[in-house]
């Protein structure tokens, strides 16, 4: 479609973020795509499959990435974040920082000399530190756009002033030390907020063990465990001795439903925990797993059934309870202490690898996007918006779609994020 | 084009391997750690290599890609030691500590092969056996007066590297480097790729300053190292035939006697028959490496946990236990049985005649450190 010369902001380049640029775009608005990491794809492009088809995730995201990098009315910003905002529906004008990225996007050709020869090893953040990566480093395998970025925080060269090495060894000079951070502004006449969530980091929690017991992880941990394009190449290992487990204990509600922490329902941790206990069963059908919860959540068509099917074909045994306590045995294996809810007994279990689902929170940095947008947040720091206007903020003119606004599955992002769009057209067709 | 002059002049500021061979190599004061080569990611392309019996050399000048990392990592350039210093919380003269304590391996078998207590190779099994490191990297006799360093995955690895024993039975003909100093950084090249791994190191004060400055720089292989284990260095001597031979005349004493070899107080030759051998220092002089007269760090300031034999009586380790890290798998070793403490020998009188003796060689090797640097300023 083409250009219609009216311009709007998407703020977060994940799943819901995608989706409604790529609505937007076909409907011959202009979209610049705000990402504050280097490549988009967002959470989703974490995670090995989706429920409740078991999809692979990539496979799906992946062609809607493509899509974005080459619709001629999408502008990708990449390390970008919103910095200022000034004007009013219709005609607010945008101040975007976009960090240097030391690699000129045009330029580079993901070859991976520059990694390969790059000398300083970190932990890779998009597989939750489960391997390591180069300062210079594309995000993710499928990471769109497909080109390195340099970690300005671990870089020699921009923490010492040596090495070089990178860009002794590109073959197209597509490394570039000067690059600065820079200030933009956009005029645009609606702005969308897909910004996303981030995982309980459930350290916090010293009962359950984690970061202590070795073999505590949590489910994007356990998503990578079992990716194919993750550390382990999709051969799932628990982490102290690296053996295949065969008794998985999957807890569920890990910072939330839970007044000390947070007190909302993640809506969708019943249903990826099952997802996860099936790959794991695929993966090795001598695979018991162990679903510890409060109560099933399947709310959604084909859930419930989902459920069954787990329990009847993967070998899924689902425990009403609450978890006490993990300790560790002799050999590393977590212990549950816990209260069987149905016969109100107190019981122990031992497995060989412990998963939390942990609960899906806004976005840490969302204050300080809310502030400088102007709109206002709920109870627990989502994006604030009204149950008959589910996509309004409380500023006119931005939207809100996705996990921004409150935990939801992919689809449900997805239908948001359609939605957010089609809110935004009209906001855009008016002014 | 404007990409080649910015290399260029960066390079011109960027201290390399050139400036280590005028500031390092040239004074005499290299201690062969490895650490250069063993980082030197140009190595695939063969910039830099260690040399049999001396300082590291090029092999291709032009390869080097003058980054000049390896003269960022050199113990000897100390371009990184405000970094360390602060990191590791450093005071002279021993460096950060939490406790120290005299100790000994459980294990029959590895007591009997052990110089001191064993307690360095009873800890390495404690983290070997409950999966905390998938190896370590430590030193095994190839010859009575050759060890090599090699990576150890079982128990029998261990056992194997323990001690400094003297096999007076084996040949010598064939000996290739005699020397007591191993270079246990480069054994860590072959894990540059590799991700999922950890590793315990065993090593001497230059060989942990140059890992510990790697791992500052967070650079490959650095990344597997989890624990760092420390020995108590004054000084590594060279045993070359010619100097095997001026050392049996100087002592009266014969090599092939020589059941044993170890360094506390003295230098002391365990001989069969007759009574231990026990050489001052000073007498010793002759047969010291010379990077070691430049180094000031006795007591391993950057490890984990330093060992010894100082301090503790026969068949002991003394252990300084610095970092958090170091204290919670010593407990641990010791909670579970592999190591033992006697209580006589830990009471807090024998613990601050433990530390006061460590002390006092590390301020030796200050003062001696301080000399030869004079020295080597008054040359110049």
């Amino acid at each position: 479609m083409e250009f219609n010369g009216k311009e709007v902001l998407v703020i977060g380049g994940g799943i819901a973020g995608i989706q409604a640029s790529l609505d937007l775009a076909e409907m011959g608005f202009k979209v610049h795509l705000i990402e504050k990491d280097p490549c988009i794809g967002g959470r989703m492009a974490q995670l090995d499959k989706t429920f409740p088809t078991n999809d692979c995730a990539i496979c799906i995201l992946a062609p809607k990435l493509a899509d974005c990098a080459r619709h001629p009315n999408i502008k990708i910003h990449t390390l970008s974040e919103v910095v200022k905002l000034e004007g009013e529906v219709g005609n607010f004008n945008v101040t975007i920082l976009k960090h240097a990225r030391y690699v000129k996007e045009d330029a580079c050709i993901n070859c991976g000399e520059c990694t390969a020869k790059c000398p300083t090893k970190v932990p890779d953040v998009f597989n939750t530190g489960l391997q390591f990566r180069k300062a210079i480093y594309l995000y993710y395998l499928q990471g769109v756009p497909s080109v390195m970025a340099i970690d300005k925080e671990h870089c020699i060269y921009l923490t010492r002033g040596k090495c070089q090495i990178c860009m002794k060894t590109c073959p197209r000079d597509a490394i570039d030390f000067d690059m600065q951070d820079e200030e933009f502004n956009l005029n645009v006449g609606a702005i969308i907020v897909a910004t996303g969530f981030d995982p309980y980091d459930p350290t916090p929690l010293t009962r359950l063990g984690y970061g202590r017991i070795r073999n505590v992880v949590t489910s994007l941990e356990f998503e990578r465990l079992i990716c194919a394009s993750g550390p382990t190449k999709g051969h799932l290992e628990r982490p102290s001795d690296k053996h295949p487990p065969k008794r998985i204990a999957f807890l569920q509600c890990i910072g939330s439903r839970d007044i000390n922490n947070n007190p909302f329902c993640s809506s969708v941790c019943c249903m990826y925990t099952t997802k996860e206990a099936m790959l794991a069963h695929e993966h090795d059908p001598q695979v018991e797993s162990y679903i510890f919860y409060i109560d099933l959540r399947a709310a959604g068509k084909g859930f419930q059934e989902y459920i069954k099917r787990g329990s009847k074909e993967y070998n899924i045994t689902y425990i009403k309870s609450v978890v006490a306590e993990i300790e560790e045995d002799e050999d590393g294996n977590p212990i549950i202490l816990y209260e069987d809810m149905e016969i109100g007994e107190l019981k122990m279990m031992t497995v060989d690898l412990v998963v939390l689902a942990t609960s899906l929170l806004p976005r840490k940095e969302v204050n300080k996007l809310a502030k400088v947008l102007g709109t206002e947040l709920d109870e627990f720091n989502f994006i604030k918006t009204t149950p008959f206007a589910p996509l309004n903020t409380t500023k006119p003119g931005i939207l809100a779609c996705g996990c921004a606004r409150g935990p939801m599955d992919i689809p449900n992002s997805v239908a948001e994020a359609s939605g957010a769009a089609a809110k935004a057209a009209e906001i855009l067709q008016r002014w | 084009m404007a990409k080649t002059s910015k290399i260029e002049e960066n390079e011109e500021n960027t201290k390399s391997f050139e400036d280590l061979i005028h500031e390092v190599h040239e004074l005499g004061i290299c201690g062969q750690c490895a650490g250069c080569v063993s980082f030197c990611s140009a190595d695939q392309i063969g910039a830099i290599q260690m040399t049999k019996d001396g300082p590291p050399t090029y092999i291709n000048k032009d390869n080097c890609l003058h980054c000049g990392i390896c003269y960022l990592i050199c113990p000897q350039t100390k371009a990184l030691d405000p970094d360390l210093h602060e990191k590791y919380k450093y005071k002279p003269p021993i460096g950060n500590w939490r406790f120290i304590s005299s100790a000994q391996a459980t294990d029959h078998e590895i007591r009997a092969v052990a110089t001191d207590g064993g307690v360095v190779t009873a800890l390495l099994l404690y983290l070997l056996e409950n999966n905390l490191i998938d190896g370590a990297i430590v030193t095994r006799h190839i010859d009575p007066f050759t060890r090599e360093a090699f990576l150890a995955t079982t128990k029998e690895d261990l056992i194997a590297a323990a001690g400094s024993k003297f096999d007076s039975q084996a040949s010598t003909e064939h000996l290739g480097k005699y020397t007591t100093f191993v270079p246990v950084t480069s054994s860590l090249k072959r894990f540059i790729d590799a991700d999922r791994i950890n590793l315990a190191v065993v090593g001497v004060p230059c060989q942990i300053n140059s890992i510990r400055k790697m791992q500052e720089l967070k650079i490959v292989p650095s990344h597997v190292v989890k624990y760092v284990f420390g020995l108590f260095c004054y000084e590594n001597f060279i045993f070359t035939e010619e100097k095997r031979k001026e050392m049996e005349k100087k002592f009266n004493f014969s090599f092939k006697d020589v059941i044993k070899m170890n360094i506390k107080d003295d230098v002391i030759f365990y001989l069969q028959n007759t009574e231990p051998l026990h050489i001052p220092f000073a007498e010793f002089e002759e047969f010291v490496r010379p990077a070691c007269t430049a180094c000031n760090d006795f007591s391993n300031v950057y490890s984990d946990i330093s060992f010894g034999g100082l301090g503790s009586k026969d068949r002991f380790t003394t252990a300084i236990i610095r970092t958090p890290l170091g204290g919670e798998i010593y407990n641990k070793a010791l909670a579970k049985g592999y190591i033992v403490e006697f209580r006589e020998d830990n009471t807090p009188v024998m613990r601050s005649k433990m530390i006061a003796k460590v002390i006092g060689f590390a301020k030796e090797k200050i003062k001696r450190s301080e000399k030869t640097f004079a020295k080597l300023k008054r040359n110049k």
